[in-house]
C-alpha cells in the first residue's frame, strides 16, 4: 500500500454567501490551485471526490461529481464519485479517496466538499435538515439535530455534574480561536455575559452552543508518496483513519445512554491504531463541536481527558493554547459555521495549514501531529489523523 | 416569501397507505386507535422502527402485535427556536420506555414544557397530521 499525502488546500469564506452550489465550489478550486502556484493544475487531476449532503434539496442537482468536475476543469480518468455521510462526509471522502491512492486506482485525487445552505427561507432548510436523521420515524414529529444533542447535555449534566458554564467555555474557546481565521463565519469573540443572553434554542442550549446554518467549500488534492515529493517540500502525510456507527433511529443508543458514545471509542482504537500513535502524541485536533457538548463528549471518548471530565478541561483551559492539546485551532463548526459537506474537508485543510506552519496567528507552536473528527450524529464517529515529516 | 404557500417537492411524513408502504399495517392500527409494532416469529425480537423483514435474522416472517401503550421518559429537550417549517415551537421531544422495555422517539403533547420530567408516566394517544390530504395520522404521548 502507498502512503499518501494532502499536498495542497483550498478554501472559501464561510457563511451566507451570495453564491450558489456551483459557484462556491469553484472558490475551493481557484483557493486551491492558486496556492499551490502552478505545482498541479486542473488538468492533471485524474480523480475527484466530492462530498456534499444536500444539493439535491438545497441545489435541486445530484450527479454531483460530474457536475463539479466540469465546474473546476477537471476530466477524471481514475475515479468520480460523490460521498454523502451526513456532517462526515468529507471525512468519508478523504478516506475513500486515500485508499483509491494507496491501492493504485488513483493518482492525484481532488477532494472537494462543498454546501448550499441558505436559501430564502431559513424553515425551509431547517425542513431540510430532516433528511439527516430518521425521516419517517423522528423527522415526521419535527426533529432536526438539535434537540439530540440536547438529550446527550441533559444527561452529561445529570451524570457528570457538568455545567452550563462549562459548556460556554467551548463556545468562548472557540470563537476567541476563529477571530485568527478569515475564512470563519464568525470572526468575532463573544463572552460569557452574551453568551447567556442568547435565545434558547431546545433546552438546555441557547443560539451559542449552536453551529449555524453555512454555505461553504473546501478542497485538497491527496497524492501518493512519490508524486507528493515532486510535488511539495512539506507533504501532509495522512497517517490513519477510523470509522464506527452503533445505531441510527436515538430510540437505538447502546445501552439507551446519550452521554456516552462508544463508536467514538472505536473509531479513535481504530485511527490511533492505523497511525501507531495514541492520545498523548496529538498536538491538535480539529473536532466536531456541532454543538458545544458535542466537543465536550469528543474530548473524552478520543482520550484526552478522562470520561465525565470534559467540561473540566475545556473550563480548565487543557484544549487551548498551552494546554494538553489545541482542539479547534480554526474555530470549530461553532466559529467557522458548518457547510455539512465541506467541513471534514476544512479540517483537512486547517491540519495541512496547521501542520506546514502556515497557520499564521492561530498557528499551534511547532505541530507534528493533528487529529480531524466528524460525528454525523451522536452514534457516528470519522476520524482522520495527520503528520508532517 | 410566505411560508404558507411556499411549495415543497415532499412532505415530511410517512407514506401510509398499503399502495407505497409494506409497513402499513403499523398506520393501519393507528387509524384505528391501536398501537401496533412487528415481532419476529422465528428469532422472537422485536424492533424499533417497525419492519417487515427481520434484520436479526433476515426472515419475513413478522407478525403485528399490541406493544403497551403506557410507559416513562428517559430523556427529553423543549424546542423552542429553528423548528423546520410547518410546526410549530415549543416542540417537546422525548424518548419513551414502553412498559415492556422498548425505547421509541416520540414527541410529547399538550403538555406545558415544566410539567414535563425523565421519569414522568406518559400515555400513548393518535393524533392526525394537520391539514393533511391523505389523512394521515402520527402518535404522540401525554403526560398519564
Ligand atoms: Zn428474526
Amino acid at each position: 500500500m502507498r502512503r499518501v499525502a494532502i499536498v495542497g488546500a483550498g478554501i472559501t469564506k464561510f457563511g451566507v454567501r451570495q453564491a450558489t452550489f456551483r459557484d462556491l465550489a469553484a472558490e475551493a478550486a481557484k483557493s486551491l490551485f492558486d496556492s499551490v502556484k502552478g505545482a498541479v493544475k486542473p488538468q492533471d487531476i485524474d480523480g475527484i471526490v466530492v462530498s456534499t449532503v444536500m444539493p439535491e434539496r438545497n441545489a435541486f442537482q445530484s450527479h454531483i461529481s460530474s457536475v463539479i468536475a466540469e465546474t473546476v476543469g477537471v476530466k477524471p480518468t481514475s475515479i468520480s464519485a460523490r460521498v454523502e455521510h451526513m456532517c462526515a462526509s468529507g471525512n468519508v471522502a478523504i478516506r475513500l479517496a486515500s485508499a483509491a491512492i494507496a491501492t493504485g486506482m488513483a493518482e492525484l485525487v481532488l477532494v472537494l466538499g462543498v454546501e448550499k445552505l441558505n436559501t430564502p427561507v431559513a424553515a425551509e432548510t431547517f425542513l431540510n435538515m430532516m433528511c439527516g436523521i430518521d425521516r419517517e420515524w423522528e423527522g415526521a414529529y419535527g426533529l432536526t439535530a438539535p434537540p439530540t444533542f440536547a438529550l446527550a447535555a441533559q444527561a452529561h449534566m445529570r451524570k457528570y455534574g457538568t455545567t452550563p458554564e462549562q459548556l460556554a467555555a467551548v463556545t468562548i474557546k472557540n470563537r476567541r480561536h476563529a477571530a485568527n481565521n478569515p475564512y470563519a463565519q464568525w470572526p468575532t469573540p463573544i463572552d460569557l455575559a452574551k453568551y447567556n443572553s442568547a435565545k434558547p434554542i431546545t433546552s438546555p442550549f441557547k443560539l451559542f452552543d449552536c453551529s449555524a446554518i453555512t454555505d461553504g467549500a473546501a478542497a485538497v488534492i491527496l497524492a501518493p508518496e512519490d508524486r507528493a515529493r515532486d510535488l511539495t517540500d512539506k507533504p501532509v502525510w495522512i497517517l490513519g483513519s477510523g470509522q464506527a456507527i452503533t445505531n441510527f433511529n436515538l430510540a437505538n443508543a447502546p445501552e439507551g445512554r446519550y452521554e456516552d458514545w462508544p463508536a467514538l471509542r472505536k473509531a479513535a482504537a481504530s485511527a490511533y491504531g492505523s497511525a501507531g500513535i495514541t492520545a498523548d502524541d496529538v498536538d491538535f485536533a480539529e473536532v466536531h463541536d456541532c454543538f458545544t457538548i458535542a466537543e465536550v463528549i469528543a474530548t473524552e471518548e478520543l482520550g484526552f481527558c478522562e470520561k465525565g471530565a470534559g467540561g473540566e478541561f475545556v473550563a480548565s483551559g487543557q484544549s487551548d493554547y498551552g494546554g494538553k492539546v489545541v482542539i479547534n485551532p480554526r474555530g470549530g463548526l461553532i466559529g467557522c459555521g458548518h457547510p455539512l459537506g465541506a467541513t471534514g474537508v476544512a479540517q483537512a485543510a486547517e491540519n495541512f495549514w496547521q501542520l506546514r506552519g502556515e497557520a499564521g496567528p492561530r498557528q499551534v507552536p511547532d505541530a507534528k501531529i493533528g487529529l480531524a473528527h466528524t460525528n454525523s450524529g451522536m452514534p457516528e464517529h470519522t476520524i482522520v489523523i495527520y503528520g508532517r515529516d | 416569501m410566505s411560508q404558507d404557500n411556499y411549495i415543497y417537492t415532499i412532505d415530511p411524513y410517512p407514506l401510509e397507505s398499503a399502495d407505497f408502504n409494506r409497513v402499513h399495517p403499523f398506520f393501519d392500527a393507528l387509524k384505528e386507535g391501536r398501537f401496533v409494532n412487528s415481532r419476529c416469529q422465528d428469532c422472537g425480537q422485536m424492533f424499533w422502527p417497525p419492519r417487515f423483514i427481520c434484520p436479526n435474522c433476515m426472515s419475513d416472517n413478522m407478525k403485528w402485535e399490541d406493544v403497551p401503550r403506557e410507559g416513562t421518559i428517559v430523556a427529553f429537550s423543549v424546542q423552542e427556536s429553528g423548528v423546520p417549517m410547518g410546526f410549530k415551537p415549543p416542540l417537546i421531544f422525548a424518548i419513551i420506555e414502553l412498559d415492556n422495555g422498548l425505547r421509541l422517539f416520540s414527541r410529547i403533547a399538550d403538555a406545558i414544557p415544566e410539567e414535563v420530567e425523565i421519569g414522568k408516566r406518559v400515555r400513548f394517544q393518535v393524533e392526525p397530521i394537520p391539514n393533511d390530504h391523505f389523512d394521515r395520522v402520527l402518535f404522540s404521548f401525554k403526560l398519564a
